[in-house]
């Protein structure tokens, strides 16, 4: 049967090359990407030619010199977080881009801890180690699929482990990472585009994937 | 060269002060590694501007390195207790406006199907987004509860699209596209009559 799902997030993160310096609160709202007052309550770890980290209230961005990661925990924000992603890398069109990737991260909880053991001895039949181990137990699984031809459909890689938000020993996160690279065009604008374009249906595969999950696990 | 030593000396110091070696404490409360790196970051930089000669294989292009470990987990602390439950949103585009009310085309954006009009007060807008108020302006409305800190909280919250419009530049590079693409089919449909 199919689970609703308790909380989602998202993570998108690009890989390239970037200043982290710049990227910083006060320069998103400079450009109107977010509200004055985001920018003027932000809470900034720390801004460094290596590093930069900072939180808004609704996002976390983390930018070092090859890696541009922005988190929402907030599903209200989705649309929002993809729009501040189009409009930084409209703005920072001469950066180049070599791959991004779209983290789905959807939390579930199962009935109670005995569903809980059967859905970890159903992704991985850990009982079979009980001869040498005591108790065995799931703390973790991925798999991915193969790279198929088409470089914008993207290649999806699929982690389960216990819920990092949710904690009552009875809940799980899938964390279904869609990543596209290996693009045959260099330019950021069309890379980008390419992520809207890539947007719902990233969604809609994740979906898929987190209802074929349960019900193939029949719990 | 007795510079260089007591140099040294200092990021010694400051290593065993502010050790970086257990990355496997690494949780949502704990933030100690990281205050550590920039500590010991500190230390270093004004070590730096005594003695250029020191410890090079810290510096990056004669700069000394911020030596951060993985921390990409923990970096969202402050919002790690925040998040969204049982969401629903809407796009909306605004139709017209008044002094105190603004109506606009919804569309649901879980459930799809037709759009519906909604009729808002202006005083739901954040002061920040008011000068994005416009006829055509997108906005996303979402209702439902969030959890703060532990305590669920039903919400409703209008954002305002902060897209960023095309330059001239891209309106040329458009044109030239279309030119590019679809310049052919135009005359061959003429050819066509």
């Amino acid at each position: 049967m199919v689970k609703d799902r308790e909380i989602y997030s998202l993570i998108v993160v690009i890989i390239g090359n970037f200043n982290p310096v710049i990227i910083t609160p006060f320069w998103l709202s400079s450009k109107g990407f977010i509200r004055e007052t985001e920018a003027e309550t932000a809470k900034v770890v720390i801004v460094h030619p290596d590093i930069t980290r900072f939180e808004i209230d609704w996002l976390s961005v983390e930018v070092t010199r090859t890696r541009f990661e922005l988190k929402t925990r907030r599903e209200s924000h989705f649309s929002v977080l993809r729009d501040l992603v189009v409009s930084i890398f409209s703005t920072l069109k001469e950066t180049p881009i070599t791959a991004f990737g779209i983290n789905h991260l959807s939390h579930f909880s199962l009935k109670d801890t005995k569903e809980y053991a059967n859905f970890g001895y159903w992704l991985s039949p850990v009982q079979q180690f009980e001869s040498v181990l005591n108790n065995p137990k799931v703390q973790s699984v991925q798999y991915s699929e193969t790279r198929t031809e088409n470089e914008n459909e993207g290649v999806i890689r699929l982690g389960i482990y216990p819920s990092d938000l949710i904690k009552d020993d009875k809940s799980v996160v899938f964390n279904c990472n869609h990543h596209f690279e290996n693009f045959s065009i260099k330019d950021t604008k069309e890379i980008i585009l390419i992520l809207v374009e890539k947007w719902e249906y990233s969604f809609i595969k994740s979906n898929q994937l987190n209802n074929l999950i349960w019900e193939k696990a029949r719990l | 060269m007795g510079k260089s030593a007591s140099l040294n000396t200092i990021y010694l110091e400051s290593e065993e002060k502010y050790p970086l070696t257990d990355t496997t404490q690494l949780t949502n409360t704990n933030l100690d590694i990281l205050n550590n790196a920039v500590k010991r970051y500190s230390d270093v930089l004004n070590a730096y501007q005594e003695d250029v000669t020191y410890k090079k294989e810290n510096f990056d292009n004669g700069y000394p390195l911020l030596d951060l470990p993985e921390l990409s987990d923990i970096y969202d602390s402050s919002n790690s207790k925040k998040f969204s439950k049982k969401i629903q949103s809407w796009k909306g585009v605004i139709i017209s406006y008044t002094n105190k009310t603004f109506t606009a085309k919804l569309l649901d954006l879980d459930a799809g199907g037709t759009f519906e009009i909604g009729e808002f007060e202006k005083e739901d807008i954040s002061p920040d987004d008011l000068n994005l108020l416009s006829e055509g302006a997108i906005f996303y409305w979402s209702v439902g509860h969030y959890m703060e800190n532990g305590q669920s909280v039903k919400r409703s919250d209008i954002r305002f699209q902060r897209l960023i419009t095309l330059d001239e530049n891209d309106i040329e590079n458009t044109k030239l596209n279309i030119e590019r693409r679809y310049g052919n089919l135009k005359e061959r449909k003429i050819d066509n009559r």
